[in-house]
């Protein structure tokens, strides 16, 4: 750890202060505050951080590949149930073409809605440790922010973005059921 | 300083990171370490917390890396994983108690003497310490705040004029950019010119 990183006050002894009735700063001033900034020193992990995340993401991918193995048994039974499932979803999807045609969304009401969702899951307590599901639908979600503001800057057409906030909205949703089922399940266990 | 837009990684790299490639791995991992890390401890002012933020961040990434769908967002990408790391952890209910107790500990501390920016910042709310940087080290937009916090752009451009209001009032700032006054003056940006675009302006990206 460098003498710079030791110095650096923690969150425990930084104590916010109201400066409400403080003039307000002048161009220069912020000019200014905004240069030292800037110029604050880049600050290095420690050393072991890569070898913790590679010894994680081992584990992970060990825990994936250590499954139960497959019961052949059952594999053209499985296979058979999604062909069925395939084909039943493409005639739902054929036969209901003008439900579609009429489903025609308000960008405003979507990220309405996706801010409205967004709120609700973080007004709840974060949860650590999250679960491999929770963590996939965190990347995912994290990726559609990105290609959403890719796409906002090259002023892609309306419609592929209204697929990926609905898919977004989507992915929210089940995150913040996941995690306010995992929060009831912690506050049950502490109560019993 | 350390930011995500300063930072190159080779799209091929990129590509072979979202095939798994462990080489490419760490070289995205040394790449990006810094930005990460130095964001992540400045928000959340704890050692610890920043390292856990930095590598759940880093996890996220190697494991997700797949479902990237273009190199060029990947900085984009890491960058908002790494934000929504810091937000949930700031968000915890432990960390807030930490600081109700912290605060309580040091009423007693002199909050006006002159302190330097980095102290000034740790002094911040959290929510106005996360929006200084996003705007100004990261160059996001009042709306791209908002969005993150699940707020409106109103509520960045509030939290950042009091955040520099209350910077300047503790950094010293007002007394030395008396010199640097006059250098703006004479670029032609008045004062008031910057200032009537609002705070927000005179530290865009």
């Amino acid at each position: 750890m460098t003498d710079q990183q030791r110095q650096l006050p923690d969150a425990a002894s930084a104590r916010p202060v109201q400066f409400d009735r403080a003039p307000e700063p002048g161009a220069a001033t912020i000019a200014a505050l905004d240069e030292e900034l800037r110029a604050l020193p880049a600050l290095a992990p420690p050393p072991h951080l890569w070898q913790d995340i590679r010894a994680r993401t081992a584990a992970m991918s060990d825990r994936v590949g250590a499954g139960r193995p497959r019961n052949s048994r059952f594999a053209p039974l499985a296979l058979a149930a999604s062909v069925f499932a395939t084909a039943a979803i493409a005639v739902f999807v054929v036969l209901s073409p003008a439900d579609r045609g009429a489903e025609k969304f308000d960008m405003t009401a979507l990220l309405e809605r996706s801010r409205a969702v967004e709120a609700e899951r973080r007004s709840m307590p974060a949860l650590f440790a999250p679960s491999n599901v929770e963590r996939v639908l965190r990347v995912r979600i994290g990726g559609l922010d990105a290609s959403f503001n890719e796409q906002l800057l090259r002023g892609a057409d309306p419609e592929a973005r209204q697929a990926l906030l609905l898919e977004r909205i989507e992915l929210m949703e089940d995150l913040k059921n996941l995690e306010r089922y995992r929060h009831s399940e912690l506050v049950r266990q502490a109560v019993f | 300083m350390s930011r995500f837009s300063n930072v190159h990684v080779d799209p091929v790299v990129v590509r072979r990171l979202m095939r798994g490639d462990r080489q490419a791995q760490e070289t995205v991992y040394r790449a990006y370490a810094n930005p990460v890390y130095t964001m992540a401890r400045r928000i959340l002012r704890d050692e610890g917390l920043a390292e856990e933020a930095t590598q759940d961040t880093f996890v996220d990434v190697l494991t997700g890396a797949a479902s990237l769908e273009r190199p060029a967002a990947l900085a984009g990408w890491i960058r908002t994983i790494a934000v929504n790391q810091c937000l949930m952890r700031l968000r915890s209910p432990w960390h807030q108690r930490r600081q109700a107790l912290g605060e309580h500990e040091r009423a007693t501390n002199d909050a006006t003497r002159a302190i330097d920016i980095d102290q000034a910042l740790g002094r911040l709310s959290d929510d106005a310490r996360m929006v200084v940087w996003l705007h100004c080290i990261e160059g996001y937009t009042h709306d791209e705040i908002g969005a993150a916090f699940g707020r409106t752009a109103s509520f960045s451009k509030s939290q950042l004029a009091r955040a520099y209001r209350a910077l300047a009032a503790q950094s010293g700032a007002t007394a030395r950019s008396g010199q640097r006054a006059t250098e703006v003056h004479q670029d032609d940006r008045s004062a008031a010119t910057v200032a009537g675009r609002g705070v927000g302006a005179a530290c865009a990206v």
